[in-house]
């Protein structure tokens, strides 16, 4: 209660522009804006222009923000969208935004324990081409359906649907494949 | 039911995900957040005021200097059609009158005479009008329409030498017993109709008259059996008083827009004396008597729009609304990146490494009353003297912590509303062009301090310049 209270006071000083407010509003949430703008992107540099370009919209559109729903998950859709309009933007990563109909890895196992840290895991997505990439992260952690993220790529729901399943085959074989190599490298050290 | 779980532990896996901004980020954002500010600023203060008064401009320019000085009765009949001129200016009488349509009646009333044998020589001179009348009809004619709605059209025939008849004063200039009316609407009269139509003018020989329809004269009227009236749109106008005078479109004000650009610098308070280290004592009273000293002047500007009173007398009164920007420099120690208040995301240590620009925005609503001191009416050298109500919008401004010896923001503790003195002399340009302007030097005082709780003697805005002005409408 006095933590929304707080928030409330902190986004209504955000609004009247204090700059100590926008201050301690980036500082609450950039940690973990930072990890969303990283999944997105292929390099920290990159998500850190985007978590720049989504906290300079977030802090002047701060007044559309009506208490509705959680300030995180707000600031979270904001810098979902600031990070699709940089991939649209950037040219390398337009330029290999392609969804290309590739063959399917064989998938063994479709729920593979995931015993990586959250930053290898990252990684193993940050590694997906960037269509893949987009749409996983769209769908699997975001949790848009294949409708919204069709509307937000411009491609069909059908298409979204084929890439993530794509996607999400590819990642798995490369999760078991680093569950392997985690497991031996285990085994080795005992 | 499996794939969701797979999306599951991923999505509780990367909410995990945290990671650490390298400390150029917040900088740059912070940058950029101002610079937008600063754009969106301009784009309100001075495109908004621009266009504003662009639109007042065009108005003045365009629209209000081409109404004619005439009376609001004679516009609309100018702005009539010349049929529907007829149908109007057309009197309805049981008996037959003489109509008489004008711009300026009272100028008709003047002019012409209905006074039977007050001139031996009418005759010769009507003849001589009828000779250079444009017209060419040598039997000027009248035309009228009674109770029946008939038009009739009557000779002006002088029965005799004595008899009486229409005549002007001007006879040399214009037709005695016509009234010229537009020559346009006429000539085109005349082209369908080949009977002779009346003319009747006024001795401006402005062209104000058309003609009514024609018939072949039947019906001849003496002329001393006719009765001038006047006509106008307004019935109550047709009466032996002289018309009101013309109302005219001549404003009371003037409209103009003002540059004024300058220093500016933070000022002892009125009355106050200087600062005296000695009566304070201690080292400490040492320190903050010199860091009340360290302010430097800064850039000051403000531009605007005012109304001014367009009295002919010596003396006017104006009223304006301006945004004005006043700059105090001071130098600084380094900025340390670290928010002590909502306000502050930081703030600056003491010292001179750095000079940081406090900046103050204010809407300015100056009543200023001027007064010429010359008697020169090409050059009048005017002295302005007035108060101005000002409202802080903005500020960047750096308050002193004498606890910590820090300087850091906080537009709470800044007085939101002054009120400044204005003073200022100036000469007028260009008194005859359009649009006149002027220029001279200009001063402003704020009374109240800048800060609401200040310790130290400077805390008033002081700033002085130039300050241009140029009259947009000119009446």
């Amino acid at each position: 209660m006095s933590a929304n209270m707080d928030e409330r006071q902190l986004v209504k000083d955000c609004v009247k522009g204090k700059p100590g407010a926008q201050r301690l509003l980036y500082e609450q949430f950039a940690k973990t804006m930072l990890g969303v703008c990283y999944r997105y992107t292929k390099s920290l540099k990159d998500a850190e222009d985007v978590l720049q370009d989504g906290f300079v919209k977030i802090l002047l559109g701060i007044h559309q923000y009506k208490f509705e729903g959680e300030l995180g998950a707000w600031i979270r859709r904001i810098m979902v969208n600031t990070a699709l309009n940089f991939l649209k933007r950037d040219r390398k990563y337009r330029d290999e935004m392609y969804f290309n109909e590739q063959p399917l890895h064989p998938v063994t196992n479709d729920n593979p324990v995931i015993i990586l840290e959250a930053k290898e895991l990252a990684e193993l997505i940050r590694q997906l081409p960037p269509g893949y990439q987009t749409i996983f992260n769209l769908h699997a952690v975001e949790g848009y359906t294949h409708v919204e993220i069709g509307q937000m790529l411009g491609i069909g729901d059908g298409t979204s649907r084929s890439q993530y399943a794509r996607a999400r085959a590819l990642l798995i074989s490369w999760i078991e494949k680093n569950s392997v190599e985690t497991k031996n490298e285990n085994y080795a050290g005992k | 039911m499996r794939e969701n779980d797979f999306e599951k532990n991923v999505q509780n896996r990367m909410d995990e995900l945290q990671l650490y901004p390298s400390a150029e980020v917040w900088p740059e954002i912070e940058r950029r957040i101002r610079k937008e500010r600063k754009r969106r600023w301009f784009i309100f203060w001075f495109l908004f005021p621009a266009l504003l008064t662009g639109a007042g401009a065009t108005y003045f320019l365009t629209v209000a200097n081409k109404k004619p000085v005439t009376s609001n009765q004679d516009q609309k009949q100018i702005e009539r059609s010349p049929v529907e001129k007829n149908k109007e200016n057309t009197l309805v009488n049981d008996q037959p009158e003489i109509t008489i349509i004008s711009k300026d009646s009272s100028a008709i009333k003047k002019e012409i005479l209905y006074a039977p044998g007050t001139s031996k020589d009418t005759k010769q001179k009507n003849t001589e009008n009828n000779k250079t009348s444009p017209l060419k009809n040598d039997r000027p004619v009248i035309s009228f329409e009674n109770g029946n709605g008939a038009k009739k059209k009557v000779s002006l025939i002088d029965k005799a030498e004595d008899q009486p008849s229409l005549i002007t004063k001007k006879e040399n200039r214009n037709p005695a017993n016509t009234i010229i009316t537009e020559q346009k609407p006429v000539k085109e009269v005349m082209k369908q109709e080949d009977d002779p139509v009346q003319v009747i003018t006024d001795t401006t020989g402005r062209s104000d008259v058309q003609v009514n329809e024609t018939k072949p004269v039947n019906d001849t009227i003496r002329v001393d059996q006719v009765k001038p009236v006047v006509l106008t749109t307004d019935s109550s106008a047709v009466s032996d008083k002289p018309a009101p005078l013309a109302k005219t479109n001549k404003s009371k004000w003037n409209f103009g827009i003002t540059l004024i650009t300058g220093l500016s610098n933070r000022a002892a308070g009125v009355g106050r004396g200087g600062y005296s280290p000695a009566l304070s004592g201690g080292p400490a009273q040492l320190a903050t008597y010199s860091r009340d000293r360290s302010y430097n002047p800064g850039l000051f500007w403000e531009t605007g729009a005012y109304i001014q009173s367009n009295s002919k007398k010596k003396t006017n009164v104006s009223f304006g609304l301006s945004f004005s920007s006043f700059a105090t420099p001071q130098p600084t120690g380094s900025f340390a990146d670290s928010a002590i208040s909502a306000d502050a995301s930081g703030f600056y240590r003491s010292g001179n490494s750095y000079l940081y620009t406090n900046r103050y925005y204010y809407l300015q609503v100056p009543v200023m009353f001027h007064w010429q001191v010359n008697k020169g009416k090409r050059f009048p050298l005017i002295w302005q003297n007035g108060f101005s109500p000002s409202f802080l919008l903005g500020s960047n401004a750096l308050i002193y912590n004498s606890s910590r010896n820090i300087f850091y923001r906080d537009k709470a503790s800044l007085n939101k509303v002054q009120l400044a003195f204005r003073s200022g002399l100036y000469s007028k340009f260009g008194t005859t062009s359009k649009h006149p302007f002027s220029a001279g030097l200009f001063f402003n005082y704020n009374f109240a301090g800048l800060q609401k709780e200040y310790q130290y003697d400077r805390n008033h805005l002081l700033s002085f310049g130039v300050q241009l002005m140029m009259q947009l409408k000119k009446n």
